[in-house]
C-alpha cells in the first residue's frame, strides 16, 4: 500500500468515526415501511425529493419537536441588513448570515457564486435549528425563512417586487427534519437582482408568528449588487410539459450556454470569446407526441437574429438574446423551438439582414421519412417510448450510449466542461424522431433482475412491460420488477426487433 | 449475511426484526453516505430513505441475504443522484457546515488537503474510492454497488487516485 492509499484509508476512517449514526430504530419505522410498500411502483426518487428542499428527504426519524419557546412574538421590531437586503422583523427573532452557519454548503464543494442563500430569519439563532429542526428538540424553530439570490434574469421573466408567498407542494409528512411542515415560496426581481424566498412553517407556529413572518417578508427592501454577474438567466419557458431556463455563465472555460429543465440539462460551450461561428445544440423535453425540441446556442457579435430551417420545411426565427458583457464581451445567445424531427440549418443575420454566420444541429441525422423510421439490422441503444402488444410494435427513440474517451469528448462538447464525464458514460440523444418498429413474433424481452442486482436478466412479459412504459413507473409481478423509466438496447434482425434488453443506469 | 435470511421476508410482520435490521445496517449506510456526500445530515436522510426503499422493495426480491449489498447500492445511487441534481437544485436550508473538521496531528495539513481533493472528485469516483478504501469492498462488490463492471471500478479508482496524486504532494515523512 502506498502513502496515498494509507492516508486515504486513515482520512476516510477518521471521518467515518465522526459521523453520528443511529443507535436505535426510530418510532414509526414499521409504519413508514408499510407506506413505502404501499407506494411501491410509484416511488418518487430521492433526488426528486431532495430538490424540493435539500433536507425534506423523506426520512422518518420522527423525533419529537417539543415546544419550550416563548409563543408571543411581541410587538417590538427591529431592522437589519444583510447582503443588500434590509428587513424589519420581531426584536426577539434573529437575522442570520447564511455563510456563518454553513447554509451555503462547504467551500470545498465548489459552489458557484449564484445561487447563494443571502439571508435567513428565524426565532432561534442556533444553526442546528436550520439544518434540521426536527432533531433540535426543544430548540427547534417553529418557522424559518431563507432568501436565495439567483442568476439575474433579463427582461420581465420574473415578477418585480413586491410579490406574495405561494404554497409549495411538498409532502413533509415523513420528513425527519421538517415533520408536517408547510412550505411557501416566492420569486421576484428587485434592484436588478433575482431572488427566491422559501418559508417553512411548523405545525407549532402560532398565528402571531406566522403573521410576523409574513410581515417581515413584505418589509424587505433591496439594494443593487456590488459584484458583476457570473451567470444570467436569458430566457425561460415550458416545453413538453417541462419548465426550462436558458442560462449563460462565465467560468474558466469561457462562456457556456446551458438549458436546464426539471429532468435534463445540456449546454454548449464557447471557449473562444472571439468565435465567429454559430454554435448550437438542442434539447428535447417531454416524450412521444408531447416531445418538443429547443435549439439554442451562441452567436458572434453582430448577429441580431437567428433563423432555423428544419428539414420538414418549417422555418422559425427569433431575435438574439443579449449576454451581458461581463459574462461574454463578443458573444450572444439564441433559443428557438423547432420541428422535433431531423436536422436544423441555422443562419445568423446582422442588422442589415445579411447572413453573417451559419450553423446546424443534428446534421448527422437525416430528415424523417418512412425509410428513416426503420433501423438497420444490429443492436441499437435508446428509449422505448411506448409498446403496443396487440399490434406487436414499439415506439423507439434512438440514442447513443458513449463511454470512455468518446463519452468524455461528447460531454465536453456538450457542456464546455474540461473534466471527465460523470458516471463514465454519456448519452447523446440529438434526434427526437420516434421510430415505430415491429416486434418479431418471438421477440425476447430481457429485463434487469433486481434480485441479482444487476448483471442478470429475466425474460419479461410484453404486456407488463407495456404497462410499465405507459405508466412511466415500476410494475411488479411477484418478485419481478418492470421499470417504466430506463434505457434499453434493441436488436433488429431482418427489420424486426428480436430482442429488447435493459441497460442499467444508476 | 445469512443472518438476514428471513428477516426481510417477514419484515412488516415482525417489528423487532425490522428494528434489528435497521440498527444493524443503518450506521454503515450513514457512514458511507456521509463519506460520499460530505454531509452528515444529508447522509442520515439518504441512508434512512434508502433503508425504507430497500425494505419496501425487498418484499419483491428473491434473495433476502443480499440486503446489505442492496442497501449499499441504494445508498450509492441516492448519493450520486444527489450530486447529479446539485447544479439545478436549490440549496435550501442546507444545515451545518459540510466540511470535515480539521484533524489533529503533525500530518493534518496533508490530510485536510486530501479531504478537499476528495470532495472535489466527481461523485462516482468518490463513491468508488469510499467503497474500495473505506468499505474495503472488492472490485466486484464495488461494481455491484455502483452498478458497473469491475473494469469500470478500476478505471474510476485509477482516475481518482491520479487526480489525488496531482493535487496532494507526497508525504515527506514516509
Amino acid at each position: 500500500m502506498n502513502d496515498l492509499e494509507r492516508d486515504l484509508r486513515d482520512v476516510l476512517g477518521e471521518d467515518a468515526r465522526r459521523v453520528p449514526t443511529p443507535t436505535s430504530a426510530p418510532e414509526g419505522l414499521r409504519r413508514s415501511v408499510r407506506r413505502r410498500q404501499a407506494a411501491f411502483g410509484g416511488l418518487v426518487t430521492l433526488a426528486g425529493v431532495a430538490i424540493v428542499a435539500g433536507v425534506v428527504a423523506g426520512a422518518t426519524m420522527l423525533l419529537p419537536v417539543q415546544s419550550d419557546r416563548p409563543a408571543d412574538v411581541g410587538p417590538a421590531t427591529t431592522n437589519g441588513t444583510l447582503n443588500g437586503i434590509t428587513i424589519t422583523y420581531p426584536q426577539t427573532w434573529h437575522l442570520i448570515d447564511p455563510d456563518t452557519v454553513g447554509l451555503n454548503g462547504s467551500p470545498t464543494m465548489g459552489e458557484s457564486p449564484l445561487p447563494r442563500i443571502v439571508l435567513a430569519l428565524a426565532p432561534m439563532e442556533a444553526p442546528e435549528t436550520f439544518g434540521c429542526p426536527g432533531r433540535a428538540g426543544g430548540d427547534a424553530a417553529p418557522l424559518l425563512m431563507t432568501v436565495q439570490e439567483e442568476p439575474p434574469t433579463l427582461g420581465d421573466l420574473i415578477r418585480p417586487w413586491p410579490v406574495e408567498l405561494q404554497p409549495m407542494s411538498v409532502d413533509a409528512s415523513e420528513s425527519a427534519c421538517y415533520p408536517d411542515w408547510e412550505f411557501l415560496r416566492a420569486r421576484w426581481i428587485a434592484a436588478g437582482r433575482a431572488f427566491e424566498a422559501r418559508v417553512g412553517l411548523s405545525p407549532d407556529a402560532s398565528d402571531d408568528e406566522r403573521n410576523a413572518l409574513f410581515a417581515a417578508f413584505a418589509s424587505m427592501t433591496f439594494e443593487p449588487s456590488g459584484g458583476g454577474a457570473t451567470s444570467v438567466a436569458l430566457a425561460q419557458g415550458t416545453s413538453g410539459g417541462e419548465d426550462w431556463q436558458l442560462v449563460a455563465s462565465r467560468d474558466k472555460g469561457g462562456l457556456s450556454i446551458e438549458i436546464v429543465g426539471e429532468t435534463t440539462g445540456t449546454g454548449v460551450g464557447a471557449p473562444d470569446d472571439a468565435s465567429t461561428d454559430l454554435q448550437a445544440t438542442d434539447a428535447v423535453f417531454g416524450s412521444g407526441s408531447l416531445a418538443e425540441r429547443i435549439v439554442f446556442g451562441v452567436v458572434p457579435e453582430g448577429v441580431v437574429r437567428v433563423e432555423a430551417s428544419a428539414a420538414a420545411g418549417s422555418t422559425v426565427s427569433a431575435d438574439v438574446l443579449d449576454v451581458p458583457s461581463e459574462i461574454a464581451q463578443h458573444l450572444n445567445a439564441f433559443v428557438l423551438a423547432v420541428d422535433p424531427s431531423g436536422p436544423v440549418q441555422l443562419t445568423g443575420s446582422d442588422a442589415s439582414g445579411q447572413v453573417v454566420a451559419t450553423g446546424s444541429v443534428g446534421g448527422a441525422v437525416s430528415a424523417p421519412s418512412p425509410a428513416d423510421a426503420a433501423l438497420e439490422d444490429g443492436r441499437h441503444f435508446g428509449y422505448v417510448r411506448s409498446v403496443d402488444p396487440e399490434a406487436g410494435t414499439i415506439e423507439f427513440d434512438l440514442a447513443y450510449f458513449l463511454s470512455g474517451k468518446q463519452a468524455d469528448q461528447a460531454y465536453q462538447e456538450a457542456t464546455g466542461d474540461t473534466g471527465h464525464v460523470p458516471n463514465d458514460h454519456f448519452v447523446v440523444n440529438d434526434n427526437p424522431l420516434l421510430r415505430t418498429l415491429t416486434l418479431a413474433p418471438d421477440a425476447r424481452l430481457r429485463l434487469l433482475d433486481w434480485n441479482h442486482c444487476c448483471e442478470t436478466f429475466f425474460d419479461g412479459d410484453l404486456s407488463l412491460f407495456a404497462q410499465a412504459i405507459a405508466q412511466q413507473g415500476d410494475v411488479t409481478d411477484g418478485d419481478l420488477i418492470y421499470r417504466g423509466q430506463s434505457q434499453w438496447w434493441i436488436t433488429v434482425e431482418n427489420g424486426m426487433v428480436t430482442q429488447i434488453e435493459e441497460q442499467y443506469s444508476p | 449475511m445469512s443472518q438476514d435470511t428471513g428477516i426481510v421476508r417477514t419484515v412488516v410482520e415482525d417489528r423487532t426484526d425490522l428494528e434489528d435490521l435497521y440498527v444493524r445496517h443503518l450506521p454503515g449506510a450513514v457512514r458511507v453516505a456521509s463519506l460520499i456526500t460530505g454531509d452528515a445530515d444529508l447522509a442520515q436522510d439518504i441512508a434512512h430513505d434508502a433503508f425504507l426503499r430497500s425494505v419496501g422493495r425487498f418484499r419483491h426480491l428473491r434473495q433476502p441475504e443480499a440486503f446489505e449489498a442492496y442497501l449499499r447500492r441504494a445508498v450509492v445511487n441516492a448519493c450520486t443522484s444527489h450530486f447529479r441534481r446539485r447544479k439545478v437544485e436549490t440549496a435550501y436550508l442546507r444545515g451545518e457546515a459540510r466540511g470535515a473538521a480539521p484533524t489533529e496531528g503533525p500530518d493534518h495539513g496533508r490530510r485536510d488537503e486530501l479531504r478537499v481533493a476528495l470532495s472535489a472528485l466527481p461523485a462516482r469516483q468518490r463513491a468508488a474510492v469510499v467503497l474500495r478504501y473505506y468499505a474495503d469492498l472488492s472490485e466486484h462488490q464495488a461494481g455491484e454497488a455502483l452498478g458497473c463492471s469491475e473494469a469500470a471500478v478500476r478505471s474510476m479508482v485509477a482516475r481518482a487516485m491520479e487526480t489525488l496524486r496531482e493535487r496532494i504532494p507526497r508525504s515527506e515523512d514516509t
